[in-house]
């Protein structure tokens, strides 16, 4: 097999095109065309995290050079994040298929999602500002399809009137920039970058912040994030909340460290600012919440706060932290994990208020101890992973002498060990109302949570290990 | 060894028996006479206290309320072990004040388990408020004897007397403080104005309401015992004991005297009033005593 | 058997615990008790002190370590754990979920041998934090307001958590390390302000998980609430990690350094504080008071613990070594009494269903076992000779008295009255009085639960008449820390005022007590009266003979003495003052920043363009 992150992308971008023409001869057929297309990048992906080193490494596209052409950026750390991205995938592709192929209309949201899966990993991979804009337009759009559901159409409208007006900010910004330095590629623009007027950095500052913050689920265009989360299905949940905003949150990171690389101090402190306020708020306004989906909405939107603040921190000063910088990462590889597993265990249940789900651990034992699995993951448990993240997390920053943010990390924290856990109560300790019908777990499903599970806790015992794989994305090298 | 403690331990007993129902049978004396009136004779409570202990029929609620009273009488003669007498002590070297202090409690703690357990609410009334009278009345007395022990560098009854031997009696190094004991053993005794739990006319004696035969006579030998602690305690800490039983014995008379003369004509606390009383009197005056003293000392 | 051994085998017992408490509830319960026994054997029969590593967590080791510092406090875990689970072979019979409370107090005993025997901080935090959320499952399981006092527990547990991570990563930079041997070597180094703050922090952490007033609000409903028999584990022994960890800040860490660099001194001067001695006192003073207030036996008894946390946390800031000894023989004495207590009232409960002290009576005849439980555990609670809590207390007065600390001694005095008063209320109002018709056929409590409660009685009793069994072991923990040892014997306490000879005071009242009744039986032989045919000053009551409880005096017990405190702030109120305020904020930022109407986000989007373009511009 050939190195080739390209073909990534490419693949279900194929697979896409093809479902339209095999849906003209068969309506069920096109269920075995995504599938195939995202096992194939598993594969594909095992394949180059084992040959690519951990050094960075540029792959051309179309033969063309550095920086007139795209370039993908890939190495094995990131190779890791994105497996992790396309098995969540995978894991709401498979329930998607089983369970809510009839619910919906599975020409659109089928050909939603695989053109998603392809957005996505191409937001990972691009190394070129505007291929990243093309590559978020293609994700909104998909996600547009996916969040929309008959429970209520109302959140993917917001979504749409959100993420374009983060799109057109972002497209507005590309140019700005193609203007000043004359080059698209994001390494080759930072070269550039460094003459000009830090007047203009602010308002490329702002406009990126802006821009990138509907995708990745920051303040101040996350407000689609619980609306959306609530009404769609549940493969949409697990899309948004494990993927999407895992991928877009990527995406960020990677234009922050190689677009504003040599430390600009406007840029990452407000950042810093935005992002201990998207933690605050999302942990304060996730406390008063009844519905299981919108308290995890609420709880990614402060991780990916969390996450964001944590990053800028670590590259305020030029160069990376590594310390800092490889636990935030750890944080985003749990997390994708750790709420897939929450989201895909409520909707298997059925229900999403407190007032349904009381006491329904009563009936449905092994599915609710999965989902406190991962909820325990989430606030930091030992022995789950979630735990090891937080812990490197704290270590990096206390090393680095960031008190304050660690007090403000620490005190949200508290408010989530208490709301998620108040939500596990909830379960297990109320009297379960017997007028509720309680749905079937299929073994299937049962044996993707317990996958997840499993992750959870192997890297909860392996941390070192787990973290040694994805540390130093962007410090490794250079090749 | 042994045989000689036990024996003088007897002879303690015995002899405080005798001391103490005698003296408060001239006690009666006195206070009648403030009331222009004769008094019975000053046998008369040795009298009492035998018709009750021979009387035929006794009664009995059940086995906490005879346990209670065994503990009760038990404990409080294990305490008279504990003091000294003048140049008397049962067992030499063994008078520790915070062990006297808690094994009255002993003797307390039994008797209110007794008249609990027999289940009438006057006698629970009775102990509720003897307890929260305790917590009034223990606090600044045991600050200033606090004061004391750390002055005196022992924290033993005997070594107490002795520093006093050589240093002059406490009563004048710490006059303040002496009167706030003072007051605070005539709650120890409940002696009006503190009789509250015991409140005759109010709650029907309290916590001996439902005591008979030889259960009362029993409890008022209780009290006679316990007075002797008591005021005996008072005597050791702030009139230096006495070189001999006898000085020691006179030295008891005229507390125990005054302190009668004094309650015959005082009215009755609430138990919360007498509460208030000693924390805000007994207490202020208390850490004023130990301020003073420590201040003395320390320069 | 080294630690880390006995930690596996905690950890995998536990899952089968579980399987087996699945088929046979009771079954698992025995499985539970000789499991801990067996472990707890183990680890006596070692004999030698010993240091063992478990890398589960790959790259990362927990260090743990059987040593004269923690030797203490692991043998007291281990047997609090033993007595309860006894008592739990029977005392589980009404609980809801029994095979999953076998099992989350089997992971509970792990995580005391893990916090206990930790040799590095990271090891005590994960096991600390292991024990937190493992407790907040546990206490769910209890009465109807359990789930809120779950939540105010763990709020409390995460603050205190994480102020104690924030320390371990302040000394992991400034010593480079996080074992406690390292710690050690490299004390000296740290600056005086990075020292204070690292101390701030765990004491802080300490005194939250301690219960010491004003941190002290998650432990009324936290007890009141909770299944009793983990209630007595709560209060027996999880409250001690706090005062364990500030032990191990306060006091091993700077001695240790101390004497590495002059290894034959032996230290009497104590790292002391005089502010958190004077905030012990003030929580005794007011736990005390609190207590006395209650209706509730459960209450009653947790604000007692807040009043003895304040005497555990002056014992330690005293400075002297009396006080210390004091100190940690007041953290077994505790335990002990709190496990009477606890187990005491939990009989109770669980024959009537109800620990209200008005509703109910004259459980002396049914329950004469569980009466003389509670009536040794309160007679050692309030420090009253022969038995084991006079012991710590005379320690703890000793060392006031020489030191002439006047308030502080009146603080431990108040503690001590008071507590006669509160201690005797549950007496009175649960075993003694009227007994409700309803409570007429209530039995005593099955064997196991009666053994548990026997064993604490035995020790208690054991314990304060030959106090050197417990005070050896402890000289000689100081004498290796390097303070300073008290002197005792096997029944003789000496400080530097006076000696106590607890074997004297024991036999004089004993031959108090048999004087007393021979006395007693020289004369007339007593009738036996029912307690409903009392004298009533002459009246006739008829209810007397068909409904004698309305005469049990038990409700508001003490009316007088909470009439001084009507007017008195409390601070519990305040704290839920400010949580409503702060819950009401966190509604008004919903309402600001995820509004349902799409108007915001259109202005928010011009606002932004203007800024954008009004930067540029200029």
């Amino acid at each position: 097999m050939i190195n080739e992150p390209v073909l990534l992308i490419v693949i279900p971008l194929f697979a896409g095109f093809l479902i339209p023409i095999i849906y003209l001869i068969s309506k069920k057929a096109i269920k075995y065309i995504p599938i195939i297309a995202v096992f194939y990048n598993l594969f594909v992906l095992i394949r180059l995290i084992q040959i690519n080193s951990t050094s960075l490494s540029y792959f051309t596209t179309g033969g063309y050079k550095v920086p007139f052409g795209i370039n993908l950026i890939f190495n094995s750390q990131i190779g890791i994040i994105l497996f992790a991205i396309n098995l969540l995938a995978l894991i709401a592709l498979i329930f998607f298929l089983k369970k809510e192929f009839h619910l919906v209309n599975s020409f659109a949201y089928t050909l939603g999602f695989i053109i998603a899966i392809s957005a996505v990993n191409g937001m990972v991979l691009t190394g070129d500002l505007f291929n990243l804009f093309v590559f978020m337009e293609l994700a909104a759009i998909a996600g547009y399809i996916i969040a929309t559901h008959k429970r209520g159409y109302y959140p993917s409208f917001l979504y749409v009137i959100i993420s374009t007006f983060g799109s057109l900010l972002f497209l507005l910004g590309t140019i700005t920039i193609y203007n000043v330095s004359g080059t698209l590629n994001m390494a080759s623009v930072s070269e550039n970058l460094v003459d000009v007027s830090p007047h203009f950095i602010v308002v490329l500052s702002v406009m990126f912040i802006v821009a990138l913050s509907s995708e990745s689920e920051l303040l101040p265009l996350n407000a689609w994030v619980p609306k959306v989360y609530e009404k769609t299905s549940i493969t949409g949940s697990i899309f948004f909340g494990s993927v999407l905003s895992t991928a877009a949150l990527f995406a960020v990171i990677k234009v922050l460290v190689l677009v504003f690389k040599g430390g600009y101090e406007y840029l990452f402190n407000s950042l810093t600012i935005i992002g201990l306020a998207t933690l605050l708020i999302g942990e304060f306004v996730a406390f008063k919440q009844r519905n299981v989906r919108k308290i995890v909405a609420y709880s990614s939107i402060a991780q990916a706060g969390l996450i964001i603040s944590a990053v800028s921190v670590s590259l305020k000063n030029g160069t990376i932290t590594d310390s800092i910088f490889n636990a935030a990462m750890f944080q985003l590889l749990n997390n994708i994990f750790a709420k897939g597993l929450i989201l895909l265990g409520v909707g298997l249940l059925g229900y999403y208020s407190f007032e349904k789900l009381k006491g329904i651990a009563g009936k449905k034992k092994f599915a609710s101890i999965l989902i406190t699995i991962g909820v325990l993951s989430i606030i930091g448990m030992p022995p789950f992973a979630g735990f090891w993240s937080k812990f490197f997390l704290i270590k990096s920053l206390i090393a680095n002498k960031m008190i304050i943010f660690v007090a403000i990390f620490l005190a949200s924290a508290i408010f989530e060990v208490y709301y998620y856990l108040r939500f596990i109560q909830n379960m297990y300790y109320e009297e379960f109302d017997s007028k509720i019908k309680i749905n079937q777990i299929s073994a299937v499903s049962y044996f993707l949570m317990i996958s997840l599970s499993f992750m959870i806790i192997y890297i909860g015992f392996n941390p070192s290990s787990v973290m040694k794989t994805i540390s130093d994305i962007f410090t490794g090298g250079i090749i | 060894m042994i045989l000689n403690i036990i024996f003088r331990g007897l002879i303690l007993i015995f002899g405080a028996f005798l001391f103490q129902v005698a003296l408060s049978g001239f006690s009666r004396k006195v206070v009648a006479r403030i009331q222009k009136r004769y008094g019975p004779v000053f046998w008369q409570n040795f009298r009492d206290i035998f018709k009750f202990l021979f009387k035929e029929t006794s009664i009995s609620h059940g086995f906490i309320f005879d346990f209670g009273v065994l503990m009760a009488f038990g404990g409080t003669m294990a305490t008279l072990i504990f003091l000294p007498y003048g140049s008397f002590e049962v067992i030499p070297g063994q008078t520790n004040f915070i062990v006297v202090i808690y094994l009255l409690a002993i003797g307390l703690l039994g008797m209110a388990m007794s008249a609990v357990g027999s289940a009438n609410p006057n006698a629970s009334i009775g102990i509720s408020r003897a307890l929260t009278q305790m917590l009034g009345y223990e606090l600044p007395f045991l600050i200033v004897v606090l004061v004391m022990m750390y002055i005196n560098k022992t924290s033993s009854i005997g070594g107490l007397v002795q520093s006093q031997i050589q240093n002059g009696w406490n009563l004048w190094s710490m006059p303040i403080g002496a009167g706030v004991s003072f007051v605070s053993v005539m709650g120890m005794l409940g002696k009006k104005p503190f009789d509250s739990p015991i409140a005759p006319a109010e709650i029907a004696s309290g916590p001996l309401v439902e005591y008979s035969g030889k259960y009362l006579g029993i409890l008022m030998l209780q009290h006679d015992f316990a007075t002797v602690i008591e005021v005996g305690l008072f005597v050791n800490l702030f009139l230096g004991g006495g070189s001999n039983i006898l000085i020691f014995a006179i030295k008891y008379i005229v507390v125990y005297i005054l302190m009668v003369i004094i309650s015959s004509f005082l009215p009755r606390f609430k138990v919360e009033e007498s509460v208030k009383f000693f924390w805000k009197w007994g207490l202020s005056l208390a850490f004023l005593q130990a301020v003073i003293s420590l201040g003395i000392y320390l320069i | 058997m080294t630690i880390s051994y006995l930690i596996i085998t905690a950890g995998i017992m536990s899952a089968i615990i579980y399987l087996v408490s699945k088929f046979n509830w009771k079954a698992g319960t025995i499985l539970q008790t000789l499991t801990f026994l067996i472990i707890g054997y183990f680890l006596y029969h070692n004999g030698d002190y010993s240091s063992s590593q478990l890398a589960i967590f790959n790259n990362i080791s927990l260090n743990f370590t059987y040593s004269y510092f923690n030797e203490i406090f692991l043998y007291l875990g281990i047997s609090v754990m033993i007595i309860v689970s006894l008592f739990s072979i029977d005392g589980i019979k009404n609980y809801q979920y029994k095979p999953v409370y076998n099992f989350l107090t089997t992971l509970i005993f792990m995580s005391i041998l893990g916090v206990f025997g930790a040799a590095d901080f990271i090891t005590l935090f994960i096991f600390w934090e292991l024990m937190t959320w493992v407790s907040f499952f546990l206490i769910s399981m209890g009465k109807k307001y359990s789930k809120k006092a779950a939540l105010l527990f763990l709020f409390m547990s995460m603050i205190a958590a994480y102020l104690m991570i924030t320390g371990i990563f302040l000394i992991d930079n400034a010593v480079g390390g996080i074992t406690f041997s390292n710690l050690i070597n490299n004390y000296g180094s740290i600056s005086y302000s990075l020292k204070f703050k690292i101390l701030m922090l765990f004491v802080l952490a300490g005194l939250i998980k301690g219960g010491v007033y004003p941190l002290h609000i998650w432990m009324r409903t936290s007890y009141s609430e909770s299944p009793d028999s983990f209630t007595s584990i709560l209060s027996g022994i999880l409250m001690k990690f706090g005062f364990y960890l500030i032990y191990l800040i306060g006091l091993f860490f700077p001695v240790a350094f101390i004497l590495k660099n002059n290894p034959s001194k032996l230290i009497s001067e104590l790292p002391s504080s005089t502010f958190f001695a004077y905030l012990a006192g003030i929580s005794i003073i007011i736990g005390t008071i609190a207590a006395i207030l209650q209706n509730d036996a459960k209450k009653l008894i947790a604000f007692s613990s807040v009043s003895h946390a304040g005497y555990i946390l002056l014992a330690f800031t005293y400075g002297t070594s009396m006080a210390f000894a004091g100190g940690v023989t007041h953290i077994l004495v505790h335990a002990l009494t709190a496990l009477g207590m606890f187990l005491s009232i939990g009989a109770v409960y669980f024959r009537t269903g109800t620990t209200k002290i008005d509703e109910l009576g004259g459980l002396i005849k049914n329950m004469p076992l569980t009466f003389t439980t509670y009536l040794v555990s309160i007679i050692s609670l309030a420090g009253i000779p022969p038995l084991f809590g006079f012991v710590s207390k005379w320690m703890i007065y000793q060392s006031l008295i020489i030191n002439g600390s006047y308030f502080l001694a009146f603080a431990a005095f108040f503690g001590s009255i008071g507590s006669f008063m509160y201690v005797f209320r549950p007496l009175a109002g649960v075993f003694l009085g009227q007994r409700p018709k309803k409570f007429e056929n209530v039995k005593e409590v099955p064997f196991f639960m009666k053994a548990g409660m026997l064993i604490v009685t035995i020790l208690t009793v054991l314990f304060g008449v030959l106090p050197g069994l417990v005070l050896k072991p402890i000289i000689s923990m100081q004498q290796s820390i390097g303070i300073e040892p008290i002197k005792a014997s096997l029944y003789r306490l000496f400080s530097g005022l006076t000696t106590l000879d607890m074997l004297v005071v024991f036999t004089v009242f004993g031959a108090g007590f048999i004087l007393a009744l021979i006395i007693f039986l020289l004369f007339a032989k007593p009738t036996r009266v029912k307690q409903h045919e009392q004298y009533t000053a002459g009246e006739i009551v008829p209810e007397l003979q068909t409904q004698p409880s309305i005469y049990h005096y038990a409700k508001n017990y003490y009316k007088p003495f909470s009439r001084i405190f009507d007017k008195f702030p409390s601070m519990e109120k305040l704290y839920k003052k400010g949580a409503e305020y702060l819950s009401s904020s966190f509604g008004v930022i919903e309402e600001f920043f995820y509004e349902e109407s799409i108007n915001g986000y259109i202005w928010l989007i011009s606002i932004t363009f203007l800024v954008i373009i009004a930067i540029r511009w200029f």
